[in-house]
Formats: C-alpha cells, structure tokens, sequence
C-alpha cells in the first residue's frame, strides 16, 4: 500500500463546523449553567498564536525491526528498505538512533523488551513480579495533555487508543491509562453530539453533571480510612471523573477541514489501524483533542499475532506467519520481518500524510504536530531494550529540526551503523525530555533519573 | 515464601541466574554448580531441594512440622468487580442480562491467574457511565411497585423515593445504607426533580445511574466509610455484610440474595460454622456452576484460544464453531463433575468420557448428534479427564502440530505450583516440521540448546506425555509419519515417576498429595483475588487438609476455602486509620 497524499483542504467552515458552533450558541441561549457553558473562543489558546495549536501523538509498536533494513546509510532519514513509504514526507521526518532504555538495562532487565511498554513513554520502571511491570511516572502524552489541559478545555484532553496490546499511558501516580479498542465506539464518543439536537445534548451534559456532583464526595469520602494502596486506586478513579467533569464543559471548534465522516465498525486489523488514524486525523482538524497514546501491536510474545494481510504464512518457517515467530527467527525472518516492519512505516506515513493534507497556519497540521512512533525492543531476536528505533514525524510547531537522521551515543562516533546489542549509554528519558520542551513544556529531565535534553535534536 | 516451597523457589533461582548468564552471552552449559536449600513449606515442615544449574533438576519437598501462626491473614486490597462479577451483580440487581461490561476493557491481569479489574482511568470511568446510564434507562419500566419499588409513588412520590434509596440502595451497595449517604441521594433525587425537572421515574433513574458509578457499587468493600474497624488481635475480621458479599462473589461471582443479606443481619456470618451453612446453602444454587466454569477457564486460561490460531491447511476441521464447542464442552464437564458427579480431582483428571454435541464427536472418534453438550463414553485408553480434551490440548497446541512445551508448563506451573524464569533471550524456535522428524525429535533438540536446557528439561518430559494428541487434539499413533513417543518421567512429591502416555500421568497426578494441594491453593488464590503470602499458611492447610483426600469433592474444598482465616479475616493495610 503506498500512501495517499491529499490535496490541502481550503480553510473554510463546513456545514459541519457550524453545527458545533450552534449547538453552543443554543446552550447559552437556552440559558444552560455558566458551569455548563463552554470556554469562550478568546480563551481558547487556538487562534493565540497564527500557526496553529502543538498537537502530540506517541504511537508504540513491536517485536523490534530488521535493523539492517531500516537505519538509514545517510542522513536521510527514510533512506532505507523499511522507512521507503515516508520518503514523500522525508524533510518532515527524523530518525534518532542509539537510545536504551536505559532505567531497565540498569535494572538488570537487559532482555525485557517484551515488558517495556510501561517505560517506553514515561521514562521509568518498577519490576511486579516475574517480567511484569509497571511505570511509576507519567507519560509524555500525559503531560502534555496535562499542560494543555491547564489552557485549554478540550473535549478529549488526552486520547488514548489501543488497536492491540497494552497502552503506553501513564498518570503521574503510575496508574495507566485504559485504551479505546474500538473505533466505532471512540467516532461516537468523539463526534457523537454531531448528531444531536443542541437539546438533547444539554439534557444529557446536565444530568452527568448531577451524577457527578453525587459522585465525587461518594469517591472523596469512600477510601479515606483505608490503607495507602487502596486510597491511591480510589483518587486514580477521582481523578478520572474529575476529567470528564472538566470535559463536560468543553465543545470541539469545528476548525478547518473539520468534517467528521463515520469509520464504521472494522473487524479486521489492519482495517482497524486504519480507521484509528482517519479519527485522530479528524479530531485534530476538529480540535477535539490535541494529544493521543496509540498502541498499534501487542507487547507480549505470549499471544498469537498474525498479519494474514501481508501473506507471512510459509510452510519453511512458522506456518501461520505469527509476527512473534518471524521476529525470533532474526536474519532467516528478515525477509518477512522486513514486510511487517514496512507496513508499520505505511501507517505511519498515512496517518502523517492525513494531518499533512490540512493546511493550517502557513504550513499543515503535521507541521504543527509531532508524531513520535517507538519499538519496545531492538530486535526480535534478542528482545534487547538498548537500541530502541524511534521515528519522528512532523515539526512541533517549527520546534523541531526535521529532515535528518540524529545518532547519539556511540552511534555518533562509529560511523556508520551500530545495532549491536549493549549499553551505549543514552538514555531515552532524553528524547523523553527534549519532547517535552519541544511541545512547550520546559523539562530538563523525564521519568526516574538520567538528566539531561537531546541537544543535537532541537 | 507463598506459593512455591523455598526448596522450588531455590530452584527457581538457580535456573534464573543460569539464563541470565545465557542471554549476557557467558553460556556455562549444564552439570553444575549444585546448590541446596531450606526453608519452611507451605506443609509446614523443613523442605530441603537441590538444584543443578543449567539442567534445572531439582526437587523441593514440602512436609509438616513449622510452625505458623493460626491467627494471622494476609491482606485484602480493595478490588473492583470484575466483568464477569458486573454482569451477573447487574442481572440480580436489575434482572437485567445485557452484559454490558462485556464491552468494558479486559480485567485479564498478566500478573495473576484469576480475573483482576484494573484502575479506573477515563476510558473505564466512560464506559462505566454508558453501561449505568443503558441499564438505568431499561429499568424504567420496572420502577413500580413490586419490582424495582417498595411503593406506590402516587401515595407519594418523595417518600416513595427515600424508601426506594434505602431497599434498592441496600441491594446495590450490598449493606444498609449510612445515613449520611441516603442524604447525598436524596439531594441528587431533589435535584433531578427541581433542578432537572424530571418525573419521578426519571429522577429515580438517575439514583440508578449514581448508584451503578458509586464506589460503593463498584467496589468489594461493604462497610460504611465511617465505620470502625472490628480488630482481633493483629487482625481485622471482616464485618458480617464484608463476608456475606465475599461468599457470595466467591461462589457465584454475584451480588449477596436477600437471605445471605439476612444471615449478615442476624449476624449469622460472624462464626465459621455460619460461614460454612451459607457456603453450603450457596454452593446449591444454580449461580454455583458459572463459577465453577468460571474457574477452570481462567486456570487452564482458556480465554486464550480464539487467539489460537490453526493452520486450516493442516485441520481442514477446524473452525470458529469447534473452538466454541471445545469452550462448552470443558465448562458442562466441569459443571457436571462437580455438580452432578462425585466432585474429585481423580475424575477431574481422569473420567474416560466427557460432555460433547455433533461437532465435536469427530476429533473423539465418537458418536453423538445435535448441539447439546450430553455425557459420553470416550475411548479410555485415548482419553482421561480435563488434559486430554480438545480446549487445553489445542490451547496448547502449535498452529500445525503439538507444542510439548505448553503442555508440559501447564502441568509444571498450574498443577505442581513451580514456577519458571523468564526464557532467555536469543533462543531460536524449534525447526518446523518441513525439517523432518518428529515433534518429540525436533524439541529434544531444541532443549539441548544451552540456553533452552534450564527449562525444558522441567517441562518437556511431562509434556511429551502428551504427543499422542495432535494441534487441536486429535489422537495421533504417527507424527509427521514416524511412531510417537509418548513415555515420560515426573517428579512428584520428591520422586521421579514414569509414565507410558498421558492416561498415566493424569492418573499420577490425580494421586499425588503435592498436586492436591497445589490445586487447593489454586482455590485459594482464586477466592482471595491475590497470590498468598506467609500470613495465609495456616489459611492454606486448612485448605489443602479438606482437599487431602482421595474422596474429598470439590464442593468440600470451596466451603472449606469460604471459611478459611484468611477469607473471614485480613491484616491491617499499611497506611490504614483504626
């Protein structure tokens, strides 16, 4: 599948927008509660600035890449086999290579990068027994959210998604952040008060905010006796209701090219992938959030996983083609490998090229935005956590200097390519950090220790 | 230690050492160095084990003798309801069989076997209100009197509503309501009315909505949030509503019925002979059996097998609707050796006949017609018990021929409690099929690999038990056109026994002391919703102790669970007020 690039669209309010923007005036004419009334535009951080809002999205995926196939001989950035389907959006792409996981190389848990999705995004690490874990900071998607959040009222502050697998979405607490498994579901939830009269909308607002009055004394009152963990999980959930209190009040702004068309139900995976990618393309032209946690495969080795899409079966190695397999087999798999690492980048390069066709400010949305996509291992062959392939698409605003392969660490010195497995000592809480202030956040550190920003990035 | 003897733990660490020094690329290969260890076993005596690096052979024993104290229980995290639990609560709550939480994210926690709702973040608490908001909506029309209400609005509708906060507010927070709490609920109700404008109905509708979002309902913790604790000693024992919903959610993943809510009222729950009248009186009711199913499901983790995919090159047969019979059929077997049989583990593991319909008398080689699961003869020298059905054998079945080693880790982990390490890293997979051989053959060479040896050489053994079943567990006497091996040695209770095939290692098994009591403090952790830690030792002998013999059921074992220290009583949590 090559990836279809769109025309820019005109920047002009749709039948669409206007409806948003009734549906509120509606609100405030029927005299809804100024609790119930949605932030003023003026106070919307959009239009603050003529560039347009910074927009995040983490995407993880699995089982490592065929190295030898995906880092690049030069400094471009989709110069190899696997990274060829960005190679139209190349100058908005970055590849940094030579980042570890570093907290869990130290934990001694070198050859866990099937348990890495907690540390993946948050920059920490907390063994629960076995090879299980969990994280015990926020992830970057977090955080942002978060800082956005204090600015903006968002219907959706932070959207997380997980078509397989676990979510790499974390609070600040540790607790994480469930996923949205199904993309009908996740259209209603996001555009669903486009089909409903401005009436039934305020009915129901004004009966969630009732319960939720009830709600939260019940949750302040109901674990203040109990012991430390228990209180934790009670102020986890207080703190959920507390965001959808907050969100009550917010409306989406039905901004350029905001034209929410229904994905329908997918059943099949890559279908699904798919139709994930057209939502957060369109809540982002629809403002209806600024930041998304995306799983797009499962982190374990444990369960089957196949592509039946992409034809991996073949009686000579694994039968079925299960991903897992393939990735263990190392070079002899390369050959399959090398087609699941490339649909990957496909998606990838759809869902860029998606927030590319709309022109915003004097660039695109992608322009604006930043696509961060990371692996949870190196190489499936090794289930190593030191070498961890990130792809960067999109500018931060301008923030980011795109078009270039960074290599950090020892990849900065050996030259050429450097995939061997071993501590070389960068740690990802870097990339972590420099994200941060990448999207206005100022950080001079991420997750448990190993300061310090990505200099060469910014 | 918990769960595993020190003598296993030992082992445990031996192996992990071995595969880490593996996956650091300082291969050390097998024989040595040999290590023992000591320490007390959950059977209470000293327990000695060796274990050999790099072979991983080893054998802990635990016996009798250590002291433990009978007084002391481990903790109780507060849990959340499970899917399973939300949907069958709401159904006896509402009478209402939507299901809904069958849309909410999955309670599957990869650190324990059993079912454990995760935090509630955003996306949960919005499914949470969808559902609330969906089953309030289709109880409106059971809000008269007689069903859903205790009265007849009409001689008074906010007198109707308070009377409605109290009846419906008991049953859905499973204890009388605090006062303090029926005020709240009463604010919500008169705002609804006035604020909101709402009817009656609707406005007790939105009591619904409340309550079915109310950590009161959501979580197992039935005391009022006031309430003191009733200290004994170092422990808290549970308050009588605490244990009615914890018998009831134990032995049918339900919300207590009036009676059990009557017998905490009488303070009928406060001893362990009312512990074990209720436990029986439950254990009779038909809400027993989906538990019973519900526990062989999650144990033998079959939720795994529509995940399962076959080659339908190889099992042309093999289709979504097999795999659902093979689900259907291991839950009426359980159903019905627990219920309708004589509830042993022997039976269990070994009854030469099972419960299957026409869609499955194919992979049996036997008869049967229609879609109801009925009790048929199998052949017995083919076939004994829950191993030799199709669900675990092609659960744990490759795509296209057997996998010994799932097979074996099952029996190793779920019905010996070992444990294993991590796999090392850099292992390559066995060679396929194409490279000839058979499945035994192309493992064993497998296993010689350095880094693989730890493990397999506790798993593969008893697994090969198992290569006269195919991918989807069809008898086999050839694979890949050779014979089949299927001879095999286990250790139990300390000494290594051999067996011809897998009739006789089920029939091993079902006779070993070690694996009764394994299968005991499976039950155990299963109630508990938590893995045991040393404060449950003497909880798990009494346990293990009702399920020490041949002739003790099932049935004897999960009364002797609801009524263990640990399942009445709990430690304090660090961070707890008095």
């Amino acid at each position: 599948m090559t990836p279809k690039m769109f025309g820019k669209a005109p920047a002009i309010r749709t039948s669409t927008t206007r409806a948003y923007l009734s549906r509120r005036a509606f609100l405030r004419g029927a005299g809804a509660s100024l609790a119930l009334l949605p932030m003023l535009e003026s106070e919307r951080a959009r239009g603050a600035t003529a560039a347009g809002p910074k927009r995040l999205v983490t995407i993880s995926w699995s089982n490592g890449v065929a190295q030898p196939s995906f880092y690049p001989p030069a400094d471009d950035p989709t110069g190899n086999t696997i990274m060829q389907p960005l190679a139209a959006l190349k100058a908005k792409t970055t590849m940094v290579a030579g980042l570890d996981f570093k907290t869990m190389l130290d934990g001694g848990h070198t050859y866990d990068g099937h348990f890495s999705f907690p540390t993946m995004f948050t920059g920490t690490y907390k063994n629960t027994g076995g090879q299980n874990c969990t994280a015990t900071g926020a992830s970057i998607d977090q955080v942002v959210s978060t800082a956005i959040a204090a600015k903006v009222n968002l219907p959706v502050p932070l959207l997380t998604i997980t078509v397989q697998g676990k979510s790499t979405s974390y609070r600040a607490d540790g607790s994480q952040n469930t996923g949205e498994t199904q993309v009908a579901r996740l259209y209603k939830t996001l555009f669903a008060g486009t089909a409903m009269p401005g009436a039934t909308v305020s009915t129901l607002q004004q009966r969630r905010k009732s319960v939720i009055d009830y709600l939260l004394p019940e949750l302040q009152g109901f674990a203040a006796r109990r012991g430390t963990d228990d209180r934790a999980k009670i102020s986890a959930h207080l703190d959920s209701i507390r965001q959808i209190e907050s969100s009550l009040t917010a409306t989406a702004m039905g901004g350029a090219g905001c034209m929410p068309t229904d994905p329908g139900a997918p059943t099949m995976y890559q279908d699904q992938v798919k139709g994930f990618n057209d939502l957060v393309a369109m809540a982002f032209r629809c403002d209806v959030t600024r930041t998304v946690a995306m799983s797009w495969a499962d982190d374990g080795g444990s369960g089957p996983y196949t592509m039946p899409f992409l034809n991996l079966d073949d009686p000579t190695t694994m039968s079925i083609g299960e991903v897992h397999n393939i990735a263990h087999l190392g070079m002899t798999g390369y050959p399959k490998k090398i087609l699941i690492d490339t649909w990957y980048m496909q998606q990838l390069a759809y869902l860029a090229g998606l927030l590319d066709a709309t022109a915003e400010g004097g660039g695109t949305i992608l322009d604006n935005s930043l696509i961060v996509m990371g692996n949870d291992m190196s190489e499936g062959s090794f289930h190593s956590v030191s070498n961890i392939p990130y792809v960067l698409v999109g500018g931060a605003g301008g923030a980011l200097k795109t078009g270039r392969t960074v290599r950090v660490g020892k990849w900065a010195t050996a030259g050429a390519n450097y995939w061997s497995s071993g501590n070389t000592g960068v740690p990802h809480n870097q990339l972590l950090a420099t994200i941060s202030n990448l999207m206005d956040v100022p950080a001079t550190s991420f997750g448990t220790g190993y300061a310090g920003t990505l200099t060469s990035l910014a | 230690v918990s769960r595993f003897s020190p003598a296993k733990l030992f082992l445990l660490s031996v192996m992990i050492s071995s595969s880490l020094a593996c996956g650091a690329g300082q291969i050390t290969g097998g024989g040595s160095p040999t290590g023992s260890g000591t320490g007390t076993g959950t059977g209470g005596s000293t327990g000695v084990g060796t274990g050999t690096a790099g072979t991983g052979v080893g054998t802990g024993t635990a016996g009798a003798g250590g002291p433990v104290d009978p007084n002391a229980a481990g903790l109780m995290p507060m849990l959340r309801l499970t899917n399973r639990e939300y949907n069958n609560t709401v159904r006896d709550l509402l009478g209402d069989t939507t299901q809904p939480a069958s849309q909410f994210a999955s309670d599957r926690d990869p650190t324990f076997d059993f079912r454990r709702a995760g935090t509630v973040a955003v996306q949960d608490a919005t499914l949470i209100r969808g559902a609330a908001e969906a089953l309030a909506a289709a109880a409106a029309p059971k809000l008269v009197n007689g069903m859903l209400l205790p009265c007849d609005p009409t001689t008074g509708e906010d007198a109707c509503a308070q009377k409605f906060i109290t009846t419906f507010g008991q049953r859905a927070f499973r204890r009388p309501v605090a006062a303090d709490e029926a005020t709240r609920l009463t604010a919500l109700y008169t705002a609804a009315r006035t604020t909101l404008k709402l009817s009656f109905t609707d406005a007790t509708g939105v009591l619904i909505e409340a309550m079915l979002q109310a950590p009161q309902f959501l979580y197992h913790w039935e005391v009022a949030p006031t309430a003191m604790n009733i200290h004994e000693g170092a422990v808290i024992r549970l308050g009588s509503y605490q244990v009615a919903s914890r018998l009831s959610y134990f032995l049918w993943g339900s919300m207590p019925d009036d009676a059990l809510l009557a017998a905490a009222a009488a303070g009928q729950l406060d001893t362990a002979a009312g512990v074990q009248t209720a436990a029986r009186r439950l254990l009779g009711d038909a809400r027993a059996k989906d538990t019973v199913s519900s526990f062989f499901a999650d144990w033998m983790a079959l939720d795994g097998l529509s995940a399962r995919t076959k080659d339908t090159t190889v099992y042309k047969t093999y289709t979504p609707a097999t795999q659902q019979a093979m689900l259907d059929e291991t839950s009426a077997f359980v159903q019905n050796v627990v219920f309708g049989g004589d509830g042993r583990l022997a039976t269990l593991l070994g009854a030469p006949y099972s419960y299957i319909n026409a869609t499955l008398a194919p992979l049996y080689g036997a008869q049967a017609t229609g879609t109801a699961m009925t009790k048929t003869a199998l052949d017995p020298t083919q076939r004994g018990g829950l191993l030799t059905q199709g669900s675990f054998l092609a659960l744990t079945g490759n795509a296209d021929g057997s996998n010994p080693v799932r097979r074996g880790k099952f029996v190793f982990t779920k019905l010996m409690c070992n444990s294993l390490p991590p796999p090392p890293a850099n292992v390559p997979p066995p060679a396929p099929a194409s490279a000839g051989g058979t499945t035994r053959q192309r493992f064993t060479t497998h296993d010689q690999n350095a880094c693989a040896k730890g493990c397999h050489t506790s798993m593969d053994p008893i697994g090969f038990g198992f290569e006269n079943y195919d991918g989807i567990g069809q008898y086999r006497t050839t694979d890949n056109g050779l014979p089949v091996d299927a001879t095999g040695t286990i250790t139990l209770d300390g000494t290594p026994q051999n067996f011809t095939d897998a009739i006789g290692l089920v029939d091993l098994l079902a006779k070993s002391p070690e694996v009764r009591t394994c299968f005991a403090g499976e039950w155990s952790r299963f109630a508990l919703s938590r893995v045991d830690t040393d404060a449950d030792a003497a909880s798990l002998q009494t346990t293990a102790a009702a399920f020490a013999s041949d002739t003790a059921t099932v049935q004897d074992l999960m009364a002797a669970v609801a009524t263990m220290r640990s399942f009445r009583y709990r430690a304090p949590a660090p961070g707890e007020m008095p």
